[in-house]
Parts: structure tokens; sequence; C-alpha cells
């Protein structure tokens, strides 16, 4: 397991500098004048132009203006926006809010998600079943930034159950609603992923065994059934967890939230290409290690895998 | 061979089973009333093609038949004179593994592959005996010992895929004996694996129903690995039994066509006659079981009285049978228990 380890960590290293030079050159390399637009109706003065166009090496190619910023990312250092702000502040503070938000996302996923996967397997057929099938394809029709606003009009303003914004630094209770909105799509596959992997195993010839062992239907259908079931869903939430980081750009728009897809959006907006290029490099750091992880667990719940 | 007791271990009567749904028009009568008998410490064989009922008959016996698409309809199962059939189910659960165990034909999908083979077999002493994980692992080495795993101390805490074949099946074997069960019944135990192996697993089994007295039902379709481990044989076609006979005068005078046929269709090493004779046409559809003798499509020797009267399975006069043990269902089955297997009977 340590060698594969390595193995991957090093094979991560030519994605990053290969997602991180597209980034830079998509932000950098393809605006003609980045201060157009900056000091308002009129040019910037050619002084903070000359000032900014040294700190940022706009002087060079951009490929050596990318390898620059990279020996700055290993010293930590994210860069700084025009208005002066330490990019690796700004990420500071959204980070943690969009960290709370995926994992409030993602325990709703597997919670809501799994249970309705279990229990519709099991009642294969039924009401119950005939439920969980159209609500979730409900869910997956639909998306985020139509179910976040409809649930902040009709829960947040009609019926006045939930705020319709959540404070600056909002704890896991607060981003429940959000967390729901986020976490509805995912959920829906979870449940339909579940469902279907539990009636395969459930024909098994495995649980067939275990039936003939005497064992109880409970242990038959949690250790058995689900458990092996568990499979593709672990690998499907591991990887969801990192897309939730990122992209909750929609629903932390419907619903005021600072976090790191609000950061991007802003940058866009602003025009603000270091801060832009930096909350794009820490998703994709984010997105290596946990697949990284995802794959080391993988083997941890099937023993066939083995990657030595 | 061993003597049989008085006492039947398992009674099954006249037990017929339907698949599919009659609202759908498209039941398969898959038993059409199966009867045996096996009493403690003797071994049944249940011969037979694929899809002549042999594997549903057992499922029927443990309990585990999945119902749908199966349907009981009729006949009784009996363990030791208590009727399992309508029983609660909690009850039937109890006694499987503790009184009739089942090990599977392919071990590798049988066996859990997430799950080290010990702690499938540590689980029902986990679970139906209250022991802690750490007694129930070396109850677990113990049992793969017992079937003859080498290294059991070690090989208890590998997973199904690092075993051998081979191997495989003697720890499905091992799992099966746990709770020390009356009745083993082992349907094709030995289909996928290699011919050495077949022999070697055969003989496991044997020798751990004498040891146990322990009953076994040997379901599959090899006549080559009944001939060894059978005390008796049944042969089952279209979910009826058609013959049934101890193993040495079912394999001296073969009552019924179609056991003479497969006779015929296995390859002999004596050199007997070099050429193999299978038996012509296919099984019939279950949905659709020809009336009379649902062999008589098939069979060289059928008459008339075959395409319109079921026969039923009667006791014949054997000479070498023990008492009435030799039945057929045949009407000219008088006519062939006479002959040996290799004679040629013009119809």
């Amino acid at each position: 397991m340590g060698r594969y380890t390595l193995r991957r960590l090093l094979q991560a290293i030519p994605v990053f500098l290969g997602t991180t030079l597209m980034i830079y050159y998509l932000v950098w390399g393809l605006s003609s004048d980045p201060f157009a637009g900056k000091c308002g109706q009129r040019a910037c003065p050619q002084s903070y132009v000359d000032l900014m166009t040294k700190r940022l090496n706009l002087g060079d190619p951009v490929i050596v203006q990318w390898l620059k910023y990279l020996g700055g990312l290993f010293t930590g250092d994210f860069g700084r926006t025009f208005s002066g702000n330490e990019v690796s502040d700004l990420i500071a503070n959204a980070a943690p809010i969009s960290f709370r938000l995926a994992v409030v996302a993602v325990v709703i996923e597997i919670v809501i998600g799994i249970t309705a996967g279990v229990v519709s397997a099991l009642r294969g057929r039924s009401f119950v079943d005939s439920l969980i099938l159209i609500s979730t394809l409900f869910l997956i029709s639909l998306p985020v930034f139509v179910t976040g606003l409809v649930v902040k009009q009709v829960f947040g303003v009609e019926l006045g159950w939930i705020r319709t914004s959540v404070p600056t630094d909002p704890d896991v209770f607060q981003l429940f609603v959000p967390g729901l909105v986020l976490g509805s799509l995912s959920m829906a596959f979870v449940a339909r992923l579940t469902r279907t992997s539990m009636m395969e195993n459930t024909r098994a010839d495995f649980v067939r065994t275990a039936v003939a062992k005497g064992l109880s239907r409970r242990r038959v259908v949690v250790a058995h059934i689900l458990r092996t079931s568990l499979l593709p869903v672990v690998t499907f939430i591991g990887t969801d967890l990192g897309s939730l980081m990122g992209g909750a750009v929609v629903t932390e728009g419907v619903f005021n939230i600072r976090g790191l897809g609000g950061l991007v959006f802003q940058g866009i907006q602003r025009q603000e290409e270091a801060q832009v290029v930096g909350v794009v490099v820490l998703l994709v750091i984010i997105y290596l290690l946990v697949n990284l992880v995802v794959d080391l667990l993988y083997a941890v719940l099937d023993p066939r895998i083995r990657y030595d | 061979m061993t003597e049989t007791a008085a006492a039947p271990l398992l009674e099954v009567s006249d037990l017929r089973v339907e698949f599919g749904n009659p609202r759908h028009g498209d039941v398969a009568s898959v038993l059409n009333g199966v009867s045996y008998q096996v009493s403690a410490g003797e071994t049944l064989a249940v011969l037979g093609e694929s899809g002549s009922g042999k594997s549903v008959t057992a499922q029927t016996v443990m309990g585990i038949l999945d119902t749908p698409p199966g349907r009981i309809t009729g006949g009784s199962v009996r363990f030791k004179g208590e009727e399992l059939l309508g029983a609660d189910p909690e009850r039937r659960r109890l006694l499987r593994g503790e009184s009739m165990a089942m090990i599977f034909q392919d071990a590798l999908s049988a066996l859990n592959p997430v799950y080290t083979v010990g702690a499938q077999i540590a689980e029902q002493f986990r679970f139906r005996r209250g022991m802690s994980r750490k007694d129930a692992m070396v109850k677990a080495a113990e049992l793969l010992d017992l079937v003859k795993i080498p290294n059991a101390a070690q090989r208890v805490r590998e997973y199904p895929h690092q075993f051998s074949g081979g191997m495989r099946q003697r720890a499905m074997i091992a799992m099966s004996l746990a709770l020390d069960p009356e009745l083993l019944i082992a349907d094709e135990p030995t289909t996928a694996l290699d011919v050495t192996v077949q022999a070697q697993i055969m003989e496991l089994l044997d020798e751990l129903c004498r040891e146990r007295t322990m009953g076994m039902i040997l379901i599959t379709h090899d006549l080559g690995v009944v001939a060894e481990v059978a005390d008796r044989i049944a042969v089952m076609y279209a979910g009826r039994i058609v013959e049934e006979a101890d193993a040495a005068s079912l394999y001296a005078h073969p009552a019924h066509p179609y056991t003479r046929g497969l006779m015929a269709s296995v390859p002999r090493l004596d050199g007997g006659g070099g050429q193999l004779d299978p038996i012509p046409g296919l099984p019939p559809s279950l949905s659709a079981i020809p009336p009379g003798c649902p062999f008589h499509p098939r069979c060289a020797h059928a008459e008339d009285r075959c395409r319109s009267e079921l026969p039923s399975l009667r006791a014949l006069d054997d000479p070498d049978a023990t008492g009435d043990d030799h039945r057929a269902a045949c009407h000219f089955a008088e006519r062939f228990v006479g002959a040996s297997p290799e004679e040629v009977l013009t119809p």
C-alpha cells in the first residue's frame, strides 16, 4: 500500500502541473490587457501599471509567469489581488465555510441517500419504493439553482421557516438547508445507486450461502448485502466530496454564503485574476487528494483490490 | 458404504414446486411430486441433467428457495418427523446450519468476497453460539484444519480470492460443518473443479459423513462422482424421480431408459465400445412437459402407451437389490432391469 500511495502521489505531479498551467494561461494569457477597466473610466496611471507589472511578473512570457507563480505556491504564497488582498487570506476565510457546507451536504447524502436506497431495495415493488424512485428522479431532473431558489422562496420567504441568507461565519446548523440543496442531486444518485447495488447483491450466491448458514435476516442484510453493496456508493461519495467543495458556486450564490465558489465567481466578475487562479489551484489540489483517499479507501473496503 | 439406520432423517414426499406467475400464464412445473428419503449416515446421490429439479428440491428442503418466483404447491418435507413446509420461518432458520447445511457448486461466488474465510466460518459461532470473535476464529481455524487445509491458522485470515478452487471448496465444507449438522446437502460440489481435485473433495466428504454419521444428499450430473460415495441413487427427469435404487443395483441393472442413456453418455476408460452414445434431443421445457412419460420424445423404446399414460414409480424385482429397493418409473422397466447397461435393446 505504501508503494502504491507513493506512486499515486508521483502521478499527481504532472496532473497538477498541467491543470495549473491551463488555468494560468486561461486567466492571464488570454486577456489582452489586464488593466482594462481596472481604474474606472480612465486609463490606469503609469506608475500603478509599472508597479503591478513588476509585482505580477506581467512583463515575462506566460510560461515564465506560471513558473514564478508555482515557486510562490511552494512557499504558501498564492499571490495578491489588484485590490491588495492576499489571496491566501481570502481562501483562509472562505475555505472553512465551503468545507463545512460540503460536509453537511455529504452527511445528508450518506444518511438520507443510503437509508432511502436500503429501504427502497428491501421493500421491492412497493409504494415506498415507487415514492423513492419518483422523488429521486425529480431531484435529478432539477438543476440545483431551481431547487435552491424554490426552497429559499417557499421556506424562507413565504413560510418563513428558514432564514433566506446565512450569517457571515455560519455553523453547520445554519448551513443545513443550503447543504440539503447542494447535496440533493447527489443524494438522489446515492439512493438509486444503493438501491441498484443492493438489489443486485440480494440475488448473489454469497447471500444465499449466508441464508443457508442460518444467520438472521438482519445479519444477512447488514453484513452481507449492505456491506458489499456500499463499494460503488463509497466511490461515488468520495469523488463527490471534491466537487461539492468547489462546485457550490450556485448554492453559495443563492444563500449568500461566502465560500470558495463565491470567491471564484467574485474574482471573475471583478477581473481579479490572482483570486481566480488561487482558488482553482486549491480546488485542483483538493480533487487530487480526495481521489487518492478514495482509491486507498476502496482497497480497504474491497480486499480483492490490492495495489502492491 | 454404511449401514442405513431405520428412521429416516429426511423424508421428502410428493413435493411440488412451480415457477412463474399463473396470472401471466407462464408457469413452469419444476417439481412434479418428488419423494425421497435420507437416513442418518446415508449418502443419497441425486442425478440428472440441468433443469431436472435436483437443486430446487434441495433448496426447498433447506428453505432457501426464492419465493417468488418459486411456489411450493404441495407435498411435505419432514426432518426427523417434523414437518418443515409451512413451519415458522424462525424455526426453519434455526434448523439451517444446525441440523442441515448446504454447500454450493461455485465456492468463489458462494463466499463473500469482502470477508476473510475465517470470518465467514466464525460468523456462525458468533451469531448462533454467542462466541466472542476471537474464540470463533480459533474454532474456524480448527475447522479449516479438519478439512485438511494446510497452515490453517494463517489461512483463516485470508480472503476467498486468495484460495485455490479446491481449497475454497474445502473452506465451504468447513463452513457447512461449523454447527455440526446431521444432514449435508452438497449441490454439485465438484463441478467447478479439476478432475484430480474432484476426487479429493469427494473423498473428504465421504470421510466426514462416515465419521459424523451425517446424512448427505449429493446432487450431481456426473455419474463418475457418485459411484464411489453414494449408498443410494435417485435419478431425476423433468421434476420427477424416474429411478431409485442402491448404488450397486442401479449401476448393474439400470431399469429406466433415461438412466441407461446417462450411463452410455459417459466416457469409459476400460475400452468398452469406444464410442459415446449421447441421449438424443433436449430435456422438455418445464412449462410444456409432454403428456404421458415425459421422456418419451427422447426414448428409443417409446410405444403408444408411453405417449398417453404417465408411468408411476414402482418397485421392481431386481435380484441384486436389497428388498424392494429398486424402483423405476417406466412402463417397460422389467424389460430393462434384467439387461446389463451395455446391452443394446432393440425396441
